[in-house]
């Protein structure tokens, strides 16, 4: 498992982030790095590693 | 070394439950221009040590913490500029319709403010608002508001060494203030410089109520005493932003009373013409030192006051009559902005009420090849009748739970 950051729109309003576009509100999404805003909570996800079925045939 | 454009900046406002207790500023709003100074007011050192050289050293006078923020006037910004400077009745209205916030010249809410400036923030607390001022530039309302903070934080330094790994606290230099801290909030996210070029981000989990010690989460740092830290700058994140009101979509009734005011600016018809309009609204804020402040204690009301200036196009001596004699006028401007209610029948507005105001000065000078115009400079002045100097009323699309 890797583990991953979002960060999730707790402000009950769509966002306009400079470089980044629209979030919705309650939306998560991965910001660039330093990514500091009181509008969003920093929220932990875990995704599989994904195995490469290739180099496991070989 | 990295440089900022001043463009990335922004200013964040949020009002505070108390005067003393900062918050993080979470609504953004685009900046025009600001010139807020901390001034510790230092003098050189001039005690006689046996030196001819006037001083070796500089002391701490009294702080003051306050300069201008200029915005476009826009609807929603306007409300907080409002509310910092005056009282706000209760808001009526809903989003389908707008919000409609009534202020009174009663004392405003203390905000904490945050300005960014490239890698850091300036978060100013207790913010007050001590002068309003409004005036058009090329056609858009622009808001100036000079205001006055009861204590910043935006730097400071280590006081004790921060060792490797499993730093949960830093203790931050007094040389600054006694309580360096202030204005820090849980949550705030601080960055520590271990050396040049190199920094680590933390998250504050506490802000002792020592005023000079904080605490995170587990982390390794290393930093001698003196190394710095600031406040980390927000990422800005802006709803929906609004125009701002304008020239042209302003109308300026002038009348014998309030209520022939409101009737006269209702329409373009009834409405008189106006080529500039700059309106001052000012508190003449308290903000002397107190024992246990470096600055003010408080920042509260004293007498207010208001002026607004008019000028138009001369038709006859009316106006200078009016002025000589100082008679009673009553002035109503409504700003409008774009419609909020989708069938079009309600829009965002400000509405100012001057009851009774009186010409202090009226000029009509001549200049070769123009026409003549009449200025002039009004005192905004209690109406004994009415009951009021001053309304303000603005809709908007900001609930009153906001303000």
């Amino acid at each position: 498992m890797i583990t991953k950051y979002k960060h999730k729109n707790i402000s009950g309003i769509d966002l306009s982030i400079p470089n980044v576009g629209v979030v919705k509100a309650g939306e998560e999404r991965e910001m660039p790095e330093g990514f500091n805003n009181v509008n969003f909570k920093k929220v932990e996800t875990k995704e599989e590693k994904k195995v490469d079925l290739e180099e496991n045939k070989n | 070394m990295a440089n900022y454009l001043a463009d990335r900046s922004y200013i964040a406002v949020k009002p505070q439950a108390a005067a003393t207790t900062p918050i993080i500023p979470s609504n953004f709003y685009p900046l025009v221009s600001e010139s807020i100074k901390v001034n510790p007011n230092f003098t050189a050192d001039r005690r006689m040590k046996g030196l001819t050289w006037k001083s070796d050293e500089i002391l701490k006078g009294s702080r003051t913490i306050e300069g201008d923020i200029t915005v476009l006037a826009a609807p929603d910004v306007l409300g907080h500029l409002l509310n910092m400077t005056y009282l706000k009745g209760t808001t009526t209205g809903d989003a389908a319709s707008g919000y409609t916030h009534p202020f009174t010249v009663g004392e405003g809410k203390s905000y904490s403010i945050e300005i960014s400036r490239g890698i850091y923030a300036q978060r100013l607390w207790g913010v007050r608002g001590e002068n309003l001022k409004i005036d058009f530039a090329d056609n858009k309302m622009q808001a100036a508001m000079s205001i006055k903070a009861l204590g910043q934080f935006y730097s400071a330094s280590i006081a004790i060494a921060l060792t490797g790994a499993g730093m949960t606290t830093a203790v931050l230099s007094t040389d600054y203030d006694l309580r360096p801290s202030d204005g820090l909030v849980v949550g705030d996210t601080i960055t520590i410089v271990e050396t040049a070029g190199t920094t680590v981000d933390v998250v504050l989990l506490t802000v002792n109520a020592d005023g000079k010690t904080v605490t995170f989460a587990s982390t390794a740092i290393t930093a001698a005493i003196g190394q710095p830290i600031y406040l980390k700058a927000q990422t800005p994140s802006y709803g929906t932003i609004p125009e701002p009101f304008y020239f042209g979509n302003t109308l300026v009734g002038v009348a014998a009373t309030s209520a022939l005011a409101d009737t006269a600016a209702a329409s373009r018809t009834t409405a008189t013409p106006i080529y500039t309009l700059t309106a001052d609204f000012k508190n003449n804020m308290l903000s002397a030192p107190a024992t246990g402040y470096t600055g003010p204690a408080v920042l509260a009301n004293q007498v207010r006051e208001a002026t607004i200036s008019l000028k138009q196009l001369f038709t006859n001596p009316t106006l200078a009559q009016k002025w000589i004699e100082f008679v009673k006028q009553a002035i109503t401007i409504i700003a409008t902005g774009r419609f909020i209610k989708t069938d079009l029948t309600t829009s965002e507005s400000l509405t100012v009420k001057y009851h009774k105001v009186k010409a202090l000065t009226n000029d009509e000078p001549l200049t070769v090849g123009e026409y003549i115009y009449n200025t002039d400079n009004f005192e905004a002045l209690y109406d004994s009748v009415d009951g009021f100097a001053l309304e303000i009323s603005l809709i908007n699309r900001t609930a009153g739970t906001s303000y």
